[in-house]
């Protein structure tokens, strides 16, 4: 790695982190915290980290993560220095993070007490409370902005549950920020060499291998990788996430040799194999494997994981077969998606494109770099904003101006609050959309959700579609700076979503999203009616006896929030449009068979399928109010557009599932 | 100030587990609190601070030595608030832990920043540590005994007379760590005590000791005590009793504990301090002006400083004063 590179990448990492910190008034050693869970989650390494520090002498800890699998309890610490380059992080020092961390463990119980309910460290200790009974390990990461001198500790015990130790340096921040692929590559040796058949290839750029591997060792590589092992799988992004499937645990506990037989095994690709050879050179068995990825069979290897762990069964006699597939790295991007797509075509998956290169963030990117957006602040100066497609494109492109001034006009053209990240963009729109509850699943599911949409619905993105789109950010920061002086804390963004989410409710989604993008921000009515619903929407949220961020998760929290009796004020209700704002022009034939199927069903009807639903208790409450909303806007002639047309479908038909009859109100008129 | 009493009403104050808190200083900018938790029952400071701050005072927190019944952590309440807390962890040190707590709040009260609060408050921490380090096992030393014994004695026999005795409290600053050991509205006086058995030197232990740049007099007071063990003379612990009898006013008496802490008097070693008996051989006193030997800051080459010497008792001669000429100077109707 050129030592160049790593300066620029440090320096720029500092400035990230400082202008970021600098925006939200927070700490910088948090900031970079928050930083690095991004990329953890984006890695597939942990999930669901949360910030939380503490400190006391001999004890320091900045955050900690429970895995919704419940596979381990994971606890970091920060370590981050201004002038990164000026020293190295020690031997001394980086154990001496661990040391302090690991203190946290033995201490929790005793720290709980003299915390109030529900600040960042009291959810922590209870967290880690509820975990450790549980967990099968524990991880230590201790993150830090310079480069280490010294790998990690090696893996300890606590209470008789493994404890394993994740350095975050510098280097390998910065090596996982340019490869482009996600963390260390995995690299598995075998003790007996696996004997393997090896295929004649033509092409010059892989060769396949079949094998049989035993589960039990194809299990502990899971165990101990996990959904990276899955990363290049199209499957892992979807909800199938290293689930277990039923069947195939029934036959590993039942018939556990006669799994070979049943299971279609698993499709794995390799950079780099070393094999053993025979006279003629052509291998007979593997030794080991470089940057294993399991690209279909994601099902299999979680269910053998979950049997050995769970079921604490030891696979004794169950094998695998697993067809191998050693690929160019510079070629593995093209080939391994064609490979599980192929391999899934017989099951119905959704192929959705989670990469960069999506045409809809080709397109956002390119229509939103074109637009000015109107001076907001008097000085007349005009600026864009800069959607991240990849990251690090904002800074590469800052870095791209030599001098200092040229990187100044752009920082005014382009100022860091005006950046956006795919995720980003996700959750403002499902805010908007009003999905709050994917929102707080986290960056990562939320846009695996919000491309799925984006999917079916396929949106045309033009100017109009990134101005609104902007505008529900503009929205969003609005209500965040809300949250934040109401003290919403480290729940700051499950209450900002939910808030703006309940708004756009109470709104019917009429709020003038043109509006705000041409004055670059909120009217006064819009922030007051925010701040009158913030303390409400914490209320509902946050509560003693529950795991916030657990429940923010559940559809029943958005039941909750969106019964909150609540309604306009008179001064915004009056600044609200005529029609509901799409943020998509409405293209999709989907919403216009929709439009018509709703205007076939009388407003009599729909009127009756709400009573229906309220006295039998059936159906969610957002779905009652659409039915009523829809019933009161026929009745009043009006029409029912685009996505609320669509919604209401979908509400209908479920209340036909749940046993709804609706009763011919008029003998002339058709039912459909 | 805050006393016993306040604790006592925050332990009964709740049934349920959690804390109950009290705010102190409720004129101050800054979140000050006592707390109690439940069912545990720990006393508690607390200070609430910002993300900034707490980038500033976490290395130090670090770094800190451990005290055995105290603890001093930094914990993040939600999104960029912090809280310091300062624990009390053994009963050992629950009556220093009420001075202790209102000394830190004090000091906290009146700083100008967020920042500059929680670098004052974990200053004072590690003072209080550092005094409670000096007089861990065997009390305090022979000789801060009898400087104690000296400024105590003084206190008694020519401050309480001379002014109302909320005042006189209020003076005796020595266990303060300030330049002189009384502060008082006409005078400073720098009490001298020692043992030995016939003086020829008086110990001054820096340069702005003996500075009069701010045009009060001072006055050097210089106690010369037999001690024995178990003689005929007056244990410090009966000294500080016969001041307590005198304190008629509960805002007196209450700092006056608290200052006997902050000396290093702590409560639970009073024992110690039972053998020593003091005889009072004389006293003698000097104004401290124009022609008294002595070094100040001013005369000083820059980079020169933390100065201790001594001075020939017998070069003092011309600027002795009488103990009624003291007297009056305390009362401020000298001259």
């Amino acid at each position: 790695m050129a030592e160049h590179d790593l300066y620029e990448y440090s320096r720029a990492l500092v400035a990230d982190i400082q202008a970021l910190t600098d925006a939200d008034d927070g700490s910088n050693p948090n900031t970079f915290t928050q930083y690095v869970f991004e990329i953890l989650e984006e890695a597939g390494v942990s999930s669901d980290a949360a910030l939380a520090y503490y400190s006391s002498r001999g004890l320091e800890i900045y955050g900690y993560g429970l895995p919704g699998d419940g596979s381990s309890l994971d606890l970091y610490t920060t370590d981050f220095s201004l002038t990164p380059l000026s020293s190295k992080l020690t031997k001394a020092e980086s154990d001496g993070l661990f040391r302090r961390l690991f203190a946290f463990l033995g201490k929790h119980g005793a720290i709980r007490p003299h915390q109030v309910d529900n600040t960042d460290v009291h959810d922590m200790c209870v967290g880690a409370e509820k975990a450790l009974p549980n967990v099968p390990k524990i991880r230590l990461f201790a993150l830090s902005n310079r480069v280490s001198t010294t790998s990690a500790p090696e893996p300890t015990e606590f209470q008789g549950i493994p404890v394993s130790y994740e350095l975050w340096d510098l280097a390998r921040l910065h090596r996982h920020e340019t490869s482009g692929s996600i963390g260390e590559p995995i690299k598995v040796t075998f003790a007996h060499p696996l004997p393997c058949l090896a295929a004649h290839s033509e092409e010059p750029n892989y060769s396949v291998v079949l094998a049989v591997i035993p589960g039990r060792q194809l299990a502990e590589l899971y165990k101990e990788h996990r959904t990276r092992l899955l990363e290049l799988n199209v499957r892992s992004f979807l909800q199938a996430r290293g689930a277990v499937n039923k069947g195939i645990r029934e036959t590993l506990l039942n018939a556990p040799g006669k799994f070979l037989a049943y299971n279609n095994g698993v499709t794995a690709t390799a950079s780099d194999v070393d094999f053993e050879t025979d006279e003629a050179g052509s291998p007979v068995a593997i030794r080991s494997m470089t940057g294993l990825q399991i690209v279909n069979g994601g099902q299999t290897t979680a269910s053998l994981h979950h049997v050995l762990t769970r079921d604490k069964k030891d696979l004794d006699g169950v094998h695998v077969q697993m067809k191998l597939t050693i690929v160019d790295p510079a070629y593995l991007s093209e080939i391994v998606p064609k490979i599980s797509q192929y391999s899934n075509t017989q099951n119905k998956v959704t192929l959705v494109d989670f990469s960069s290169n999506h045409e809809f963030h080709v397109a956002f990117e390119r229509v939103s770099r074109s637009l000015w957006a109107p001076a907001a602040d008097g000085s007349g100066q005009e600026t864009r904003w800069f959607y991240e497609r990849a990251r690090g494109q904002y800074t590469d492109k800052s870095a791209e101006y030599e001098t200092r001034a040229a990187q100044r006009k752009f920082k005014l053209i382009t100022p860091t609050r005006q950046r956006l990240s795919k995720s980003d963009l996700a959750t403002f729109v499902h805010s908007w959309e009003q999905l709050p509850y994917w929102v707080s699943r986290g960056a990562q599911k939320n846009f695996a959700h919000f491309m799925e949409r984006i999917e079916k619905s396929d949106p045309v993105v033009d100017v109009q579609y990134c101005k609104r789109a902007i505008a529900t950010a503009l929205l969003f920061q609005a209500a965040d700076r809300i949250a934040r002086t109401h003290s919403a804390g480290s729940h700051k963004r499950l209450i900002t979503t939910y808030t703006v989410a309940r708004l756009s409710l109470a709104a019917e989604k009429r709020i003038d999203l043109d509006r705000i993008w041409n004055e670059q921000g909120t009217t006064d009515a819009l922030r007051d009616a925010l701040d009158e619903l913030c303390p409400l929407i914490m209320e509902t949220v946050i509560s003693a006896d529950r795991h916030v961020s657990e429940w923010a998760k559940k559809p029943d929290c958005w039941d909750e929030v969106s019964r909150i009796p609540w309604t306009l004020p008179d001064v915004l209700a009056a600044e609200l449009t005529a029609e509901p704002f799409e943020i998509a022009s409405p293209e999709s034939t989907e919403s216009d068979e929709a439009e018509a199927a709703v205007e076939d069903i009388p407003s009599e009807e729909w009127q009756a399928l709400a009573d229906w639903a309220r006295e039998g208790r059936v159906l969610r409450a957002v779905d009652r109010q659409v039915a009523d909303r829809v019933a009161q806007r026929l009745s009043q002639g009006r029409r029912v557009t685009g996505a609320q047309a669509r919604q209401a479908m979908e509400v209908y038909e479920e209340a036909l599932r749940h046993g709804f009859h609706p009763v011919p109100v008029d003998l002339d008129h058709e039912t459909a | 100030m805050i006393d016993e009493s306040v604790w006592q009403e925050l332990e009964a104050h709740q049934q349920t587990p959690g804390r109950s808190t009290r705010r102190l200083h409720a004129d101050s900018p800054h979140d000050i609190h006592v707390s109690v938790t439940h069912p545990a029952l720990r006393r508690m400071l607390l200070l609430g601070t910002d993300a900034r701050t707490a980038d500033a005072v976490r290395q130090e927190i670090q770094g800190l030595p451990a005290t055995r019944g105290l603890q001093l952590n930094l914990s993040s309440v939600s999104g960029n608030h912090y809280e310091l807390q300062v624990m009390l962890t053994d009963d050992e040190l629950t009556e220093v832990f009420t001075p202790l707590v209102s000394d830190i709040a004090e000091v906290v009260r009146d700083a100008p920043t967020t920042e500059t609060a929680a670098e004052a408050a974990v200053r004072r921490y590690v003072r209080w540590q550092q005094l409670l380090r000096s007089v861990s096992r065997e009390g305090l030393s022979r000789q801060a005994r009898c400087g104690l014994f000296g400024e105590l004695h003084f206190l008694l026999e020519y401050v309480l007379p001379a002014v109302d005795q909320r005042i006189a409290v209020s003076s005796w600053t020595g266990p303060r760590q300030t330049n002189q050991d009384f502060q008082l509205p006409g005078a400073a006086v720098e009490v001298k005590a020692t043992t030995a058995r016939s003086p020829q030197t008086v110990q001054i232990a820096s340069e702005r000791q003996l500075d009069t740049a701010d045009s009060t007099s001072l006055v050097l007071a210089h106690v010369v005590l037999d001690d024995r063990q178990r003689g005929l003379g007056m244990s410090l612990n009966a000294l500080v009793d016969e001041i307590r009898a005198l304190l008629t006013s509960p805002s007196a008496s209450q700092r006056f504990e608290s200052l006997l802490v902050q000396a290093g008097y702590l409560p639970n070693q009073r024992d110690l301090y039972d053998h020593d008996r003091y005889t009072l051989r004389r006293s003698e006193f000097w104004t401290v002006g124009k022609g008294f030997p002595r070094i100040t800051e001013a005369q000083l080459p820059p980079g020169v400083g933390n100065c201790t010497y001594t001075i020939d008792v017998s070069a003092l001669a011309a600027h002795s004063v009488t103990a009624e000429t003291v007297l009056d100077l305390i009362r401020g109707t000298h001259g």
